[in-house]
């Protein structure tokens, strides 16, 4: 008996070693078919880029508290935006629904808060975009003006959704939250989360100073609200602005992040540099390479 | 009466393909477990190259970055301290529970090898007494699933024995193709070359770069040497556990004529020539004696069949014949410092063979005692094997050598004379 216990916990020893310690259910482990589904895919989406629509994707993420077991649904183009899983009886709590790409101000939620899987049950679980008119928006913001194409790229002008204006002035078009006064001589970065905008301040008097009054010194954009001149904006192919005959921008003056590029360890960026103002543009691109992640218009230090 | 013996090599070599294909995945698992460790060990030093750039990146200074160095290796040999306590025991259970799943993987080798080899030796001993005098192509036919065996046994053990060419090969790629695959995306994207995009980053994040590069990629190459090296010897043994060793003692015979051991034999006086004339004369000991060592103990393991010991003694020649090669390399005589170098490796060919010696002599006793006539020719079915088999007992048992005894001899001489006119007649 002790030498059947004794070979059981190697046994099992060896299966928990060779199999890890990963909880991720597979989507065909049960008999009961579920349908979780997009609804209403806004029409919206057709007029989206085309690159854009090809890389958006909803990950709806269940859980299963008895099995203690993540369900992982991906709905994309591709797919139609429904996917068809077989489970087994239980209810599949809905942890959460991503949207990627990020930038995109693209909102998923699923109706239900469980996904409840039996034979007597309807098993399906719907999604609804929270927001269709904000997909509109987006594709409305990114369309470059005319206005923005032809300016130099350090004019210091943005077309902030859908409207020309000066970086400098953003913070009239943005709420930020000023929360202390910026002591002298000191930076101080304020943002906002759902615009996906940050500034950095600098107090250059030498009293504290609130930053709505300090002075500019970068925007960071990570969003399409903002379009750059030239057309540039996040979700821009990281090629078609810095290759050396094809890019909008062409070679940058120098570069900063990893030299491994595209393997995801740390973003790359392209730094173009003004000679004549001293303004610089760093545009970022993703961990796998391919499209502008963050663009931040830094100002000349000294002016 | 053939087509039994046809009929008997096929369905033996039927069962003998599966015990080989599992016995290989069973080993190679092993074998991959064992560098799973390694990998994790060297993701985890890539990891440690990344963090200390990392955090040396928010530093501009270069004094700053070297303090940070200095007070990371400080805190770091705290750190390492203070953890080792605890995860000492972790590690030690995690290293058990590998360790275990390793030896099981190898246990599992060992029973369905041994099971191969025997069902191999079966069928070559019974294909060979069929094929005698005939066309090798139709007995190959005839014998398709045993001819299969051999040929994924043949491609296996030609696959292995090369695996570390290869391997290294592989790595060379691996090294190379990665640069070369960063330099294509490069010009795809930016549309120039690899050193002109490099120069355009800061000198930090190029040496950062480079480090996380060689680190990981030497990492990687050195796992798939070392795995290159053990399947090398898993292929010599597996080379040596299917073949017989005449061949083998002939190669070594002459390959040991071409070593030149002037400069060791020549000097005099510190401790590490002594161990070494030690050494040499032990080495000599065993090349002078290689054939009769292996013409003893062949027929022992014929006749028993007991394969561990065939595959021990397949070691013990890996090992004399590695010894050998890696003499020849000096044409002007060996060095000390390289004979020096080889020596434990005799030591362990010295232990080997008396291990194996030992076991030869214990079946040999058991065999006499149980079966004392018919069995000193087991596996001769021609006439040239019968000679053979003949004059190697002779060498041993002869009442005129040191371990002769006269009655095995008259024993052996009677069963020689009787099989010999079988044969003889079955000739004719």
């Amino acid at each position: 008996m002790k030498m059947i216990m004794r070979w059981g916990l190697l046994l099992l020893l060896c299966t928990a070693f060779l199999t890890g310690c990963t909880n991720n259910g597979r989507l065909d482990e049960g008999n009961i078919a579920c349908v979780i589904e997009l609804e209403d895919v806004p029409e919206e989406f057709t007029t989206l880029r085309e690159d854009m629509r090809e890389k958006l994707e909803i990950e709806v993420h269940l859980w299963n508290q008895v099995k203690d077991r993540s369900y992982a649904i991906n709905l994309s183009r591709e797919n139609g935006f429904r996917q068809e899983a077989m489970l087994n009886p239980g209810i599949y709590q809905v942890r959460y629904v991503s949207v990627m790409p990020s930038f995109l101000h693209f909102k998923v939620q699923a109706r239900e808060n469980a996904l409840e899987v039996g034979t007597d049950k309807s098993n399906d679980l719907s999604l609804y975009v929270t927001d269709p008119q904000a997909l509109a928006r987006d594709i409305q913001w990114m369309e470059p003006s005319e206005e923005i194409l032809l300016q130099d790229r350090f004019s210091r002008m943005v077309q902030w959704k859908g409207e020309l204006i000066a970086i400098r002035d953003i913070r009239n078009y943005v709420e930020f939250t000023y929360e202390q006064p910026v002591p002298p001589y000191q930076q101080a970065i304020i943002g906002n989360g759902e615009d996906k905008i940050g500034i950095v301040v600098m107090n250059e008097t030498d009293q504290p100073l609130p930053a709505s009054e300090c002075v500019i010194q970068s925007v960071t954009f990570n969003s399409v609200n903002a379009v750059l001149p030239g057309g540039v904006m996040v979700g821009t192919s990281f090629l078609d602005v810095v290759h050396k005959e094809k890019g909008s921008y062409g070679t940058p003056q120098s570069m900063t992040g990893s030299i491994l590029y595209g393997v995801g360890l740390d973003q790359t960026g392209a730094v173009y540099l003004d000679p004549e103002s001293g303004d610089k543009i760093t545009v970022k691109c993703s961990s796998n390479g391919k499209e502008i992640v963050q663009i931040t218009y830094s100002f000349a230090a000294f002016e | 009466m053939k087509v039994v013996k046809i009929l008997k090599i096929n369905i033996l070599a039927l069962f003998a393909l599966p015990l080989f294909l599992l016995a290989t995945a069973a080993q190679m698992a092993a074998k991959a477990l064992k560098k799973a460790v390694a990998i994790t060990g060297i993701f985890l030093i890539v990891l440690a190259v990344a963090a200390v750039f990392e955090i040396a990146r928010d530093f501009g200074q270069s004094m700053e970055v070297i303090m940070l160095v200095i007070v990371c290796i400080v805190l770091g040999g705290v750190f390492s301290a203070l953890i080792f306590l605890m995860l000492s025991l972790a590690s030690a259970v995690i290293m058990a529970v590998i360790n275990v799943v390793i030896g099981i993987l190898e246990g599992i080798y060992s029973v369905l090898y041994s099971g191969y080899t025997f069902l191999y030796h079966k069928c070559k001993t019974d294909y060979e007494e069929v094929r005698e005098g005939g066309t090798s192509l139709l007995y190959g036919l005839a014998c398709l699933i045993f001819t299969i065996v051999r040929l994924v046994n043949r491609s296996l053990i030609l696959l292995v024995t090369h695996a570390l060419k290869l391997l290294a090969v592989l790595s060379l790629v691996i090294i190379v193709g990665g640069v070369y695959l960063l330099h294509v995306q490069v010009t795809d994207v930016f549309g120039m070359g690899l050193l002109q995009y490099m120069k355009m980053f800061p000198t930090f994040e190029i040496v950062y770069g480079v480090a996380l590069y060689v680190v990981f990629v030497l990492g990687i190459s050195a796992i798939l040497i070392s795995l290159g090296l053990e399947w090398n010897e898993w292929g010599m043994e597996m080379s040596f556990s299917t073949s017989h060793y005449d061949a083998f003692a002939r190669n070594l015979k002459d390959q040991w004529q071409e070593v030149r051991m002037e400069s060791v034999t020549d000097t005099e006086g510190d401790e590490r020539s002594r161990r070494c004339k030690e050494a040499m004369e032990l080495l000599e000991n065993h090349m002078e004696s290689f054939e009769d060592f292996i013409g003893e103990t062949t027929p022992v393991i014929d006749a028993t069949e007991d394969y561990l010991l065939r595959s021990d003694l397949g070691e013990y020649v890996g090992i004399m014949q590695e010894i050998s090669e890696r003499l020849r390399e000096y044409d002007e005589g060996v060095p000390m410092e390289a004979f020096d170098r080889i020596i434990g490796k005799i030591k362990e060919a010295d232990n080997l063979k008396q291990s194996v010696r030992k076991r030869c002599e214990k079946l040999r006793d058991r065999q006499m005692q149980s079966e004392p006539v018919r069995s000193f020719f087991v596996g001769c079915s021609t006439e040239a094997k019968l000679e053979k088999r003949y004059k190697a007992l002779c060498k041993t048992y002869h009442p005129d050598n040191e371990a002769g005894d006269e009655e095995t001899f008259k024993a052996i001489q009677a069963e020689y004379e009787t099989l010999k006119d079988c044969l003889g007649k079955e000739g004719a």
